[in-house]
């Protein structure tokens, strides 16, 4: 065959139209599938991020708290009660940046949600990633923190971070929104095994309890009452009780304090108004975590100064040169407030049962124990 | 030293300005071509044909290299670039070419007009398809539609190439006899694009009266994707003429 030129027929050409968009549209697809591969491996990583992040918001929180709680009772006891500042902020200020009435406690050192959060910017930004907010300063203004008591023996924080926003390099937004994307983080500390700051506060050291509960630790229809003719675990016990915040009898009303009252020292009138909100966040809370029957969130524990029952404690009175009152209530928190606060704390109380004639409780407190004022 | 440096400044300047020039008549007559009174050179695609083809076959071989190269950069540019605006403005440049050069030579064509609406035609074809890929593409839509699409396309070209065949084909093309060789003649025939046929000399049956020098009307036969190819001489037309009679104009050569 002789070669005739180079021209090619009309009809390759036209056939040449679609074959070459078909090679482009191949390589398009091919392409959007290996691209499609590597988004769905950059989402995964995002999500591993998100989740991972949250994860370890909680794991902060937790340490965080359980930091917080010794640091605050170690302090209390040096320092003695808190008077001005009331204790979930104190917690709250402490978990944040680990200051206490602005200044720094050694022990939160590297336990902060501060550093965690310095830590997670450094983290991201070594992926490659950055978050807003990108300082502390504004991040605890999308940080939103409470701590409060749970029940009588445990206390709880909540905490969200509102509005973050992460891009990667080029700006693209990776997650927008709240972490946890919905609710918030809930962190758990029980106070029991802890010591109570009140007593060794209020009595210069000299005498100390560890907060443990009794053998009915909520004395109660459900789990049964004491027996007013046997108080022989309540007052050798040295444990606590949990009971309801507020105990009505007749015309008598009394406030039990919460397991952060435990840690303030001011007037009753100030006092009430605390315990009250204390009261109303552990409500919500328990409502929030889905227990649906109130739990009790006043803990008290009996002081019987007697020789027989409890000397070190009589010594103590002796050394800080304390007289009682011949109708003291055995209520610690109430019995120690009228002793250095005097007023409406002085709730008299009357011997419980001729056993041990220096076991003193009121009405209110006797009903909630034992269902009967003996 | 100094005048010398001053002088070469100078002719640089010249030179500046002369390029200026020739780009702004270059752009004008690109934009606004006019009918050309000389033959076009192509320097390029002149020397990928033989010598023995005519200016006819020049242009015509020019305007598919262009195409063909057109269709392989563009391929290029959708592949390499995500935006729809590089092949669009790589199209709209070529498709200014092509129509420079459909205004400025299609004169020296024997039959204008089937070139100028085949060019056109796949040219305007090509260019929005890829133009309108690269615009789905960033839609990113799923695959099916990207096959749909070029399914689409596929129907548009062969609509288009129905129309052609239906306005410009013929059966039959012109030529001229060269030699006469007992019973059969050597006919030279141009690059027909109505008939399909490549350009060249053929060896066809003769017939009684034909004589070197005659243009003949050839029978040509159709095969499917590829050119047709000249069957035997239908009529003879007694022509003094060296040139063909599809030749409209004396000048082409």
């Amino acid at each position: 065959m002789r070669r005739r030129g180079f021209l090619i027929n009309t009809a390759v050409i036209i056939i040449l139209i679609p074959l070459i968009l078909l090679a482009a549209v191949y390589e398009g697809v091919a392409s959007g599938i290996t691209s499609a591969q590597s988004q769905n491996i950059l989402l995964s990583r995002d999500t591993f991020a998100i989740s991972t992040i949250k994860k370890d918001f909680q794991n902060a929180l937790d340490l965080s708290l359980k930091r917080a709680y010794l640091t605050l009772t170690d302090y209390v006891i040096e320092n003695g009660l808190l008077i001005s500042e009331n204790a979930s902020y104190a917690l709250k200020t402490l978990i944040l940046t680990g200051t206490l009435g602005g200044v720094p406690q050694k022990d939160m050192a590297n336990v902060t949600l501060k550093v965690w959060f310095d830590n997670l910017v450094n983290y991201l930004s070594s992926q490659g990633l950055r978050i807003y907010p990108s300082n502390f300063s504004v991040f605890e203004s999308h940080l939103q923190l409470t701590v409060a008591p749970l029940d009588s023996f445990h206390i709880v924080a909540i905490a969200k971070i509102t509005n973050v926003t992460i891009r990667d390099s080029s700006g693209r937004v990776m997650f927008s929104g709240d972490i946890p994307e919905s609710g918030m983080v809930y962190s758990i500390v029980s106070a029991t095994g802890f010591e109570d700051p009140l007593l060794p506060a209020s009595l210069n050291g000299l005498y100390t309890r560890v907060i443990q509960p009794c053998a009915i630790p909520y004395p109660g229809d459900t789990y049964g009452y004491y027996n007013i003719n046997n108080v022989t675990s309540l007052v050798f016990g040295w444990c606590y009780i949990g009971v309801n915040a507020t105990g009505q009898y007749g015309t008598q009303t009394v406030y039990y304090p919460t397991i952060l009252n435990r840690f303030e020292r001011v007037p009753y009138a100030t006092y009430v108004t605390r315990q009250q909100a204390y009261v109303t966040m552990a409500i919500r809370i328990q409502r929030e975590l889905g227990i649906n029957s109130t739990l009790p969130v006043g803990l008290i524990t009996f002081l019987v100064p007697s020789d027989a029952t409890d000397p070190a404690l009589v010594g103590a009175f002796t050394s800080l040169r304390i007289s009682l009152p011949s109708d003291y209530n055995s209520i610690a928190f109430y019995l120690l407030n009228c002793v250095y606060e005097g007023g409406s704390y002085c709730v008299p109380g009357e011997t419980v049962n001729s056993e041990y004639p220096a076991f003193h409780l009121d009405n209110v407190t006797k009903v909630l124990v034992f269902n009967t004022t003996g | 030293m100094l005048v010398n440096f001053g002088d070469f400044l100078y002719s640089l300047g010249e030179r500046v300005e002369r390029l200026i020039k020739s780009f702004v008549e270059v752009i004008l007559l690109i934009l606004k071509p006019e009918s050309s009174k000389k033959p076009p050179s192509f320097k390029l695609t002149s020397k990928l044909i033989q010598k023995r083809f005519t200016v006819h076959e020049l242009i015509s071989l020019h305007l598919q290299i262009v195409f063909l190269a057109y269709l392989l950069l563009a391929f290029g540019l959708v592949v390499l670039t995500r935006s729809p605006l590089f092949v669009g403005v790589f199209s709209v440049i070529y498709l200014l070419y092509l129509r420079y050069i459909l205004v400025r030579y299609s004169k020296f064509l024997l039959d204008p007009e089937p070139y100028r609406m085949f060019y056109s035609g796949v040219s305007i074809i090509s260019s929005l398809s890829f133009v309108g890929y690269t615009v789905i593409r960033d839609m990113k839509l799923s695959p099916y539609l990207y096959y749909s699409y070029l399914g689409l396309v596929v129907i548009v070209v062969i609509a288009f190439w129905m129309y052609f065949k239906r306005t410009f084909k013929r059966d039959y093309t012109f030529g001229v006899i060269k030699d006469v060789k007992d019973d059969i003649v050597q006919v030279f025939i141009h690059d027909d694009i109505s008939a399909n046929v490549k350009p060249g000399y053929y060896w066809l049956p003769s017939v009684g009266d034909a004589k070197p020098g005659m243009v003949v009307k050839i029978l040509v036969e159709d095969r499917p994707f590829r050119s047709a190819k000249p069957v035997r001489i239908l009529e003879v037309y007694f022509s003094q003429s060296s040139q063909s009679s599809t030749e409209p104009k004396k000048d082409t050569e």
